[in-house]
């Protein structure tokens, strides 16, 4: 016991160092797990968005290109598929029920999507939870707008409150859409995906917003009023893509062909679980190369500790002289410094995860908004506490160093007073 | 215990042999800096079982440590107070008394342990010194450049005579 104690004295004695070491080890496994989490919580996220669409129909590209842009709102559509194409598609036997997307325009910085009512029955995220109404109703006129949780909070609008759609993508727009203001008309409750960041809109106010614009500028010459555009045909030529969902699963191969070879446009129907898949595979060795990194500067702060008691080492020369003349064994001192370093590793680790989970909870609501990520505070998952248990034994390893030097230093070192 | 020849014990029992029978007091003390005074005097029991429980006859071994310190003239506050670093060398001192004779080992050495004092102080701390190593039932053996002191011990060898390689 007075081993013990006189141990964590004379590390109290060294407590600057001590302490520095702990922190350094403490920020390297708060790295690690934030790195985790992160990484884990990007999977979620993105798995969680979209749920219960069969396929995804947009022009022909990649998989992942085209479940960036028509689900996670990232990127743009290289093309468009015409009404045409959108109409034959929906009138196929196989498909229950089908929800058009139109993108291109925003809202300061937020994306606005052309739809039409089927989405706020059909569009499914996390486990199949439909979208629901925090206040208000889907578009029942033409310039009536419904907008995502997230937009609602962070620009402070409330229902009616008027709203000008700004002409391309991007925080800064040059040409607004100002001759033709919407209305708020619904707020969706908070989902977690991207929908809270849309601003949703009909089809046909996409069409009417863009009347007489011409190749991304206005054309010169008097705008339409409002009111003149109500009167239009505003049946769109086109739109981005498509959710399709099937009256049976089995299915799903034979539309995918379909829509494959279609034959008057060149358009692709992927499966979001597949593409998905495809996304990890891409971002598979980025995030092994990420935790390799953080898993470096772990390794650099033990090694960070092993140097500072070695080099205390030194100045302890007498106090180790001293144990071994009271009766310490060599086997106690290396006992000693052992304990030592897996003190200050299970300490360092314990602040490492503490400091993680009180970020995580004083943060994780400007990373959901900041940038869409939302991350969940849990109790350690086994992969967590398996590596965190790993982390304190290299600890220990790592004053195996030390102890081994102390240990072969014979009784006599240190004891004559050389300050 | 005389029967022992330690030149032939393992290191491992060696330790332990050195740690149960002898009790040391060094010249320059080495008393553990950061320790208080009783965490020092209670030290060398955590390596010697026997010690321990010979310490442990009279009550606890704290207050056999108490008992001890008090005995050789240290003031009770200081037992559980400052680190040992910052006691004046005479208070040190008693403290590595208090350490070499806690648990009555057979032997105590002592290395110029009055080498420190004025001559009036040293009397009395031999005194005192005699006095808890009569008490504990230990031989000291100690080592001086002081032939003054010599009248006090029962043999006297001088280190020219017992080294046997001296040139």
């Amino acid at each position: 016991m007075v081993v013990l104690r006189l141990a964590l004295r004379s590390l109290c004695s060294r407590w600057l160092t001590a302490l520095l070491t702990m922190a350094a080890i403490a920020l390297s496994v708060a790295l690690f797990l934030g790195v985790e989490k992160v990484r884990s919580g990007a999977r979620e996220s993105f798995a969680d968005t979209i749920s219960g669409t069969d396929l995804i129909v947009g022009a022909r590209s990649g998989d992942i290109q085209l479940l960036l842009y028509s689900v996670f709102r990232i990127g743009n559509a290289t093309s468009n598929i015409s009404w045409r194409s959108y109409r034959e598609i929906a009138a196929r036997p196989e498909v229950a029920w089908i929800v058009p997307l139109s993108l291109g325009d925003s809202h300061r910085g937020f994306r606005v999507l052309g739809t039409d009512e089927a989405y706020f029955r059909h569009y499914r995220y996390r486990r199949g939870q439909g979208l629901t109404f925090a206040s208000g109703k889907p578009f029942a006129d033409l310039f009536d707008a419904v907008l995502g949780a997230d937009v609602a909070d962070t620009l402070g609008y409330r229902m009616g409150d008027p709203i000008v759609v700004d002409h391309g993508i991007g925080a800064f727009s040059f040409s607004k859409h100002e001759d033709k203001p919407f209305r708020v008309a619904g707020i969706l409750s908070k989902t977690g995906t991207p929908v809270d960041r849309s601003v949703h809109i009909s089809l046909k106010a996409i069409e009417a917003i863009h009347v007489d614009w011409r190749s991304g500028g206005r054309a010169p010459g008097r705008g339409r009023t409002a009111d003149e555009v109500r009167r239009m045909d505003l049946t769109p030529n086109a739109i981005t893509a498509a959710l399709i969902g099937l009256k049976s699963r089995l299915a799903v191969f034979r539309l995918q062909r379909f829509v494959n070879e279609y034959r008057q446009e060149a358009l692709s129907a992927v499966m979001p679980g597949v593409a998905l898949q495809s996304l990890w595979h891409l971002v598979g060795t980025a995030e092994t190369a990420l935790r390799a990194v953080s898993l470096m500067v772990v390794l650099t702060a033990l090694l960070g500790m092993a140097t500072m008691i070695l080099t205390a080492l030194n100045e302890r020369r007498r106090e180790m002289a001293i144990l071994r003349s009271v009766g310490a064994r060599p086997a106690t001192i290396l006992g000693m410094l052992v304990a030592e370093a897996g003190l200050l590793t299970f300490v360092g680790v314990a602040a490492g995860y503490a400091l993680v989970q009180g970020t995580l909870v004083l943060l994780r609501g400007h990373i959901d908004s900041r940038f869409g990520l939302y991350l969940t505070i849990d109790p350690p998952t086994a992969y967590e506490i398996a590596t965190l248990a790993a982390i304190v034994a290299a600890g220990c390893l790592a004053g195996l160093l030390p102890g081994w030097r102390a240990y072969r230093r014979s009784l006599a070192d240190g004891m004559t007073v050389r300050t | 215990m005389l029967t022992a020849d330690m030149a032939k014990l393992s290191a491992r029992a060696r330790d332990r042999f050195r740690a149960e029978h002898i009790g040391i007091i060094f010249q320059m003390f080495n008393l553990l800096p950061y320790g208080t005074v009783l965490d020092n005097v209670l030290l060398p029991l955590s390596f010697a079982p026997s010690r321990r429980a010979r310490a442990a006859k009279r009550g606890s071994v704290r207050g056999e440590a108490r008992r001890l310190l008090s005995a050789l003239g240290l003031e009770e506050a200081l037992f559980d107070g400052p680190p040992a670093a910052t006691l004046s060398v005479g208070q040190q001192q008693r403290v590595a008394a208090a350490r070499a004779l806690i648990g009555a080992p057979e032997i105590v050495l002592a290395d110029e342990p009055t080498s420190a004092l004025d001559a009036g102080r040293q009397a009395a701390f031999l005194d005192l010194l005699f006095d808890q190593a009569g008490a504990a039932g230990a031989s000291l053996i100690m080592v001086s450049h002081d032939e003054r002191l010599a009248v006090q011990f029962d043999r006297v060898a001088a280190l020219a005579d017992i080294v046997r390689s001296a040139t």
